[in-house]
């Protein structure tokens, strides 16, 4: 398989694959705040990218270098190294945008929900699991995950604004209406999936 | 759902009232956080009691954690310090159990970690939460976590039973329908069982002793006017952080 064909194959199953569960969203009410301002939805999710794709980088010598490879031999030491590696770039990428001033008022409130939201920690787990290490897959998932956050709070913002609606019966309205939303997507996005 | 400021009666409240407070209105039932986990991960009685034990022990941890650090850290380092908190409590917690219970964090897969980073876990972090006394952080971790395994087991014990004909792992004899045990049946489930406890909770209105309602569930109309002194003209007089004492904590 050539590498573009790879490229968008492992972008469409992040997509994909990630919206089943909605892990790419970071919470409801974080998707609210940036329905008020959306370009700060692109924001996030073009972080959140950046960070799939530094941390899947910063995992590679855990697959090649003797010690590191045998140590994360055990899902949990990978996750933990997973999560490690985003905290420090997460201190890394948000020092450098208090430093910069344009950057700090576009990016202000976005770089932490980007880094720790389920899709920057799902993506290089799915990698790890699926023994994927070629560039162009690696770049496709972190793409890929940026992707899955905008589509996943896109989508929750619009059932959220519908979820208060007066027809709907009292004990489903809110969340458990939102829930079987969520849960008639996740069915949508796992036909789409399966035809992956 | 957060606890207000200006309410320091709550403080004096049992153990019973802050877990059925933190019952009623938790971010499992106001902003469906977690439900990415129960959804996915909950698709086994096992795999559900694991999760809820890391719950057990996650959430109040992170809670008491929180009421410690009491925002001496900047905002960035402080975010960064309970993820690590979180990520630390669950690495050791799986490898203890994958110890004792071979393959468990194979069991779980992602949804271990993820659950070191979800809303859920984090919210116990959110900006009020250095407002509350480190006893109530705790009881609202531990009543959370309640509430999280009161969905989990459920929402597994139905998708096992039906998606595997199986219960614990233990094959009960008929065929079941794989499909339910794909993430839509738990978000769909998830929704109902929700939704069921709700009604069940919120058929009880809480009150005080003396019959008044208690301050979550005042509006914040409400709560401005009651924290109004009627003889006086300074109307925001404890409505801001600002205003509590040390000794609040």
């Amino acid at each position: 398989m050539n590498s573009i064909s790879l490229f968008f194959s492992y972008l469409l199953i992040i997509v994909f694959g990630q919206n089943l569960l909605f892990i790419g969203s970071v919470s409801p009410e974080y998707s609210i705040t940036c329905a008020k301002k959306p370009i700060r939805l692109v924001f996030t999710a073009a972080l959140t990218s950046l960070f799939t794709l530094l941390a899947a980088l910063t995992l590679l010598p855990f697959d090649y270098l003797f010690p590191l490879s045998a140590l994360s031999a055990n899902f949990a030491v990978r996750a933990a190294a997973l999560i490690a590696a985003l905290l420090l770039w997460y201190l890394a990428i948000s020092k450098l945008v208090d430093m910069l001033e344009p950057l700090r008022k576009k990016l202000v409130g976005c770089v932490f929900p980007a880094a720790f939201n389920g899709a920057a920690i799902g993506a290089p787990l799915l990698l790890w699991s699926g023994s994927v290490n070629a560039p162009a897959a690696i770049i496709g998932c972190a793409l890929g995950s940026g992707i899955s956050f905008l589509a996943a709070s896109l989508l929750l913002n619009a059932g959220m604004r519908r979820a208060d609606n007066p027809d709907i019966p009292k004990a489903l309205r809110g969340t458990p209406i939102m829930l079987i939303y969520i849960g008639l997507l996740s069915l949508g996005f796992s036909a789409f999936g399966a035809a992956l | 759902m957060a606890l207000k400021y200006n309410e320091r009666s709550l403080r004096q409240e049992s153990v019973k009232e802050i877990f059925r407070l933190s019952l009623r209105e938790n971010p499992i039932f106001a902003c469906a956080a977690g439900t990415a986990v129960l959804a996915g991960g909950c698709t086994s009685m096992v795999n559900a009691l694991i999760l809820s034990l890391l719950a057990f022990v996650l959430f109040p941890l992170i809670s008491a954690a929180v009421c410690m650090e009491n925002e001496r850290l900047s905002e960035r380092v402080r975010s960064a310090l309970f993820v690590m908190i979180s990520a630390a409590a669950v690495f050791v917690l799986t490898v203890v159990l994958d110890s004792i219970f071979d393959g468990t964090a194979a069991a779980l897969g992602i949804f271990a970690p993820l659950l070191a980073v979800d809303t859920l876990t984090l919210h116990r972090a959110s900006p009020d939460a250095p407002f509350l006394t480190r006893r109530e952080a705790v009881y609202e971790g531990l009543a959370c976590s309640v509430c999280f395994g009161g969905i989990a087991l459920p929402v597994a014990f139905i998708r096992e039973l039906l998606g595997r004909g199986a219960l614990f792992g233990v094959f009960l004899g008929f065929d079941g329908a794989n499909a339910l045990t794909m993430p839509f049946f738990g978000f769909i489930l998830c929704g109902f069982i929700i939704a069921f406890i709700r009604n069940i909770v919120s058929k009880e209105q809480p009150t005080h002793k003396d019959g008044r309602r208690t301050a979550r569930y005042y509006t914040d109309e409400e709560q401005y006017d009651r924290a109004a002194p009627q003889d006086s003209t300074d109307r925001f007089a404890g409505l801001f952080p600002n205003d509590r004492t040390s000794s609040d904590r």
